[in-house]
């Protein structure tokens, strides 16, 4: 046992990360539950390369804690020098190689539906983002889907809506998005979507999705979008690291059941940022203990 | 070597780097303000007159506190008064009475022992119990605090960094606020705040602060109360000590009754709003649009705009604000509302002024001398905010005042060119 405490230590703590990450799915450490069209996809994709990953990371850690194990601590053994072989070598660069172009070739699809510009399918609902450090403000149109979008993505009309850090559209409905930033490089990221795309700046970035589930009903007698479940609170973050404030750039989505419900609570919000008269509401609600 | 020594080497190790990388784990968790920690005494330069000079050039980032040192060089002309010129005695005692009134930021109250009922009541009005403000501390110290500083100076670690400069809410001074202007000291009401925290600040680094829970917001409100009447019951209290007038009384009876003052004028005026008369027209009323940029236009008018908001202010120079810090009249063509882009926003700057950066406020209230104005107009008011809400969107003005604001040489571009 002289000399192998290092191994046995770096063994067991190989051991708990890789248990750890094991029994996550299990615990609720793992990826919220997909509400995109096109997140089974995604998911393929990432399945695939933690399998390939998993694998490798087993067999290379195992291999080096053996090897920490078997060969410490002998004094006076005599180092072996390995100048070359040519088979492990070619082996282990066929191998990567072949993994990498099947992952190359297996993504097509994924990126093709969910990127290219001419595979995006016509939008039921526009809307124009803007991040800024550090939150979002989302630009609906007075319709819900403008008659040149592209140009009214970077001409602004007297009758938009400006929300900060909401984002509504409604089960079934192709969304499309045109991100801007204001200053830094942000990323919008949408994990119950599978969705993330980076803003740079000054430059319009398209991008779309179509929720398959709902989260929130608009509450006509409260003037409220109400989430069905506090489970189902699906949030909005930014993913590229954009300053201080980074941690506190988030957004929420609610996805209304019915494309009337988005229209109902559409009006409801048009009526209030359009407002002539002053807020009927009184001072809100004071703390409770 | 024998495994035992082997061994316990590497628990020497694992002892010395494992507490290493705990903090890694850990995280941070920003609760509430330490125990001991008191507010410190005010020690910037306090601004009694700004230069009234206009220039092209703004502060550079990180200096706000030599540009405020500099307000009274005599080219610029402005008035400053330095704190660190109270005799002693006067310092600690102002910072004792504050602290006994106002408490420290981990347990921040208003508190004025044998106070009459109706202050009380006041001090109940405006939310500021001790329960309320404490939690109010928290919030700031978390999302606040490193913009507008542990005092609300407006100094905190990221504050000089960014432009516009983050509020001093010390002075007592806002900008966006829907009080009457009857009232006298007007300060901004609850729910003023209470919409900047919910939508941010359009075109500087103020966020929205829209998904805090409602309660959250409510407590900041408190909070931001309680420190702009701290901070202007100590600039008070510092003034006359500094520019020789001196104290009648006590420093202590001086800062209770400044605070009786400010707590009334905050009290009235969230109770006192402006009310905008009804909106006269129909959406997009060309006639009504034109009539306001008329009155936008007219150098002379009750309003003239252009005199401030020079060229709609795309060639507006910037001047000082009441805080000593630059500000510029906004470019109104630019579709950027920092006080909130809706009609009712807008008629409340246009109504009310915006004080603290000197914007005058349009008055037509005198029916008698504006006579000709309300015989060719239902309302003004609703015309000038016609014409502000219109003027980034060329297809919405009338063809001249199009032709007048972006010029005929853009007649046949498309609109995405013109602007």
């Amino acid at each position: 046992m002289q000399h192998k405490g290092w191994s046995i230590f770096f063994g067991v703590v190989l051991l708990a990360s890789f248990l750890s990450v094991a029994i996550s799915p299990l615990v609720g450490w793992w990826l919220p539950a997909n509400v995109s069209s096109f997140g089974p996809d995604v998911d393929y994709l990432y399945y695939v390369i933690l399998g390939f990953t998993t694998f490798f990371f087993v067999l290379t850690e195992a291999l080096l804690v053996w090897a920490m194990y078997r060969f410490a601590g002998r004094p006076g053994a005599k180092g072996v020098y390995v100048e070359g072989h040519h088979r492990l070598e070619m082996l282990w660069t066929v191998v990567p190689g072949a993994i990498l172009l099947y992952i190359a070739i297996a993504q097509i699809g994924a990126w093709e539906r969910i990127k290219y510009q001419a595979k995006t399918p016509d939008a039921d609902l526009v809307m124009q983002v803007t991040a800024r450090q550090w939150d979002w403000t989302f630009r609906y149109a007075d319709e819900p889907r403008p008659k040149d979008a592209r140009t009214w993505a970077e001409l602004p009309a007297i009758d938009d809506m400006y929300l900060p850090d909401e984002l509504h559209c409604w089960k079934g409905a192709n969304v499309r998005i045109y991100l801007k930033t204001q200053d830094v490089l942000h990323s919008l990221f949408l994990p119950q979507l599978r969705l993330k795309q980076d803003a740079l700046p000054g430059k319009t970035i398209p991008m779309w999705f179509n929720a398959t589930d709902f989260n929130a009903r608009f509450n006509e007698s409260t003037g409220q979008c109400e989430l069905m479940d506090k489970s189902k609170e699906w949030e909005i973050t930014c993913a590229e690291l954009c300053g201080g404030g980074h941690y506190r750039m988030r957004g929420l989505l609610y996805v209304h059941e019915t494309k009337d419900d988005y229209l109902n609570w559409l009006k409801h919000a048009q009526k209030a940022a359009r407002s002539r008269q002053p807020e009927k509401k009184a001072t809100p609600i004071a703390a409770k203990d | 070597m024998s495994s035992a020594v082997s061994f316990a080497r590497m628990v020497r190790v694992l002892c010395l780097a494992i507490p290493c990388l705990l903090p890694f784990v850990s995280g941070c968790d920003l609760g509430p303000y330490p125990p001991e920690l008191t507010y410190p005494l005010r020690s910037d330069p306090i601004v009694t007159s700004p230069p009234g000079l206009t220039r092209w050039d703004t502060t550079l980032p990180g200096q706000l506190d030599n540009h405020i040192v500099h307000l009274s060089d005599p080219e610029l002309g402005g008035k400053t008064l330095d704190p660190a010129k109270l005799a002693g005695d006067k310092r600690q005692q102002i910072d004792q009475t504050l602290n006994e009134i106002f408490g420290t930021p981990a347990k921040p109250k208003v508190y004025l022992k044998g106070a009459e009922d109706d202050v009380k009541k006041q001090i109940d009005a405006l939310k500021l119990d001790e329960t309320t403000l404490e939690k109010g501390s928290v919030v700031y110290r978390r999302h606040c605090m490193h913009c507008h500083g542990v005092t609300g100076d407006g100094r905190g670690p990221t504050g000089p960094w960014v432009n516009p400069t983050p509020r001093d809410y010390r002075q007592g001074l806002f900008k966006f606020m829907s009080t009457a202007v009857t009232v006298n000291n007007r300060k901004p009401r609850r729910e003023d705040i209470h919409r900047t925290l919910e939508h941010g600040i359009e075109g500087t680094s103020m966020p929205s602060f829209g998904l805090l829970e409602e309660h959250e917001k409510d407590e900041l409100t408190s909070y931001v109360i309680h420190l702009s009447l701290r901070g202007e019951c100590e600039r008070y209290t510092m003034e006359p000590l500094l520019d020789g007038s001196g104290l009648e009384g006590t420093v202590r009876e001086k800062v209770v009754d400044l605070l009786t003052d400010f707590l009334q004028a905050w009290t009235k005026s969230d109770t006192e709003g402006i009310k905008p008369g009804n909106f006269p027209y129909k959406e997009n009323d060309q006639a009504s649009i034109r009539r306001g940029y008329t009155l936008f236009t007219d150098p002379k008018g009750s309003a003239s705009c252009i005199n401030c908001h020079v060229d709609f202010g795309r060639q507006a120079p910037f001047r000082y604000d009441k805080w000593g810090t630059m500000v510029r009249p906004a470019n109104l063509t630019g579709n950027v509302f920092r006080g909130g882009r809706r009609p009712i926003d807008i008629y409340w700057r246009i109504r009310g002024g915006i004080d603290p950066s000197q914007m005058p406020r349009a008055d037509f209230d005198d029916k008698g001398a504006n006579q000709a104005l309300w015989r060719d107009s239902a309302d003004p008011y609703w015309d000038l905010v016609n014409f502000v809400q219109a003027l980034p969107y060329p297809s919405m003005l009338p063809d001249d005042v199009r032709d007048s604001v972006y010029g005929r040489r853009h007649e046949k571009a498309t609109e995405h060119a013109q602007r």
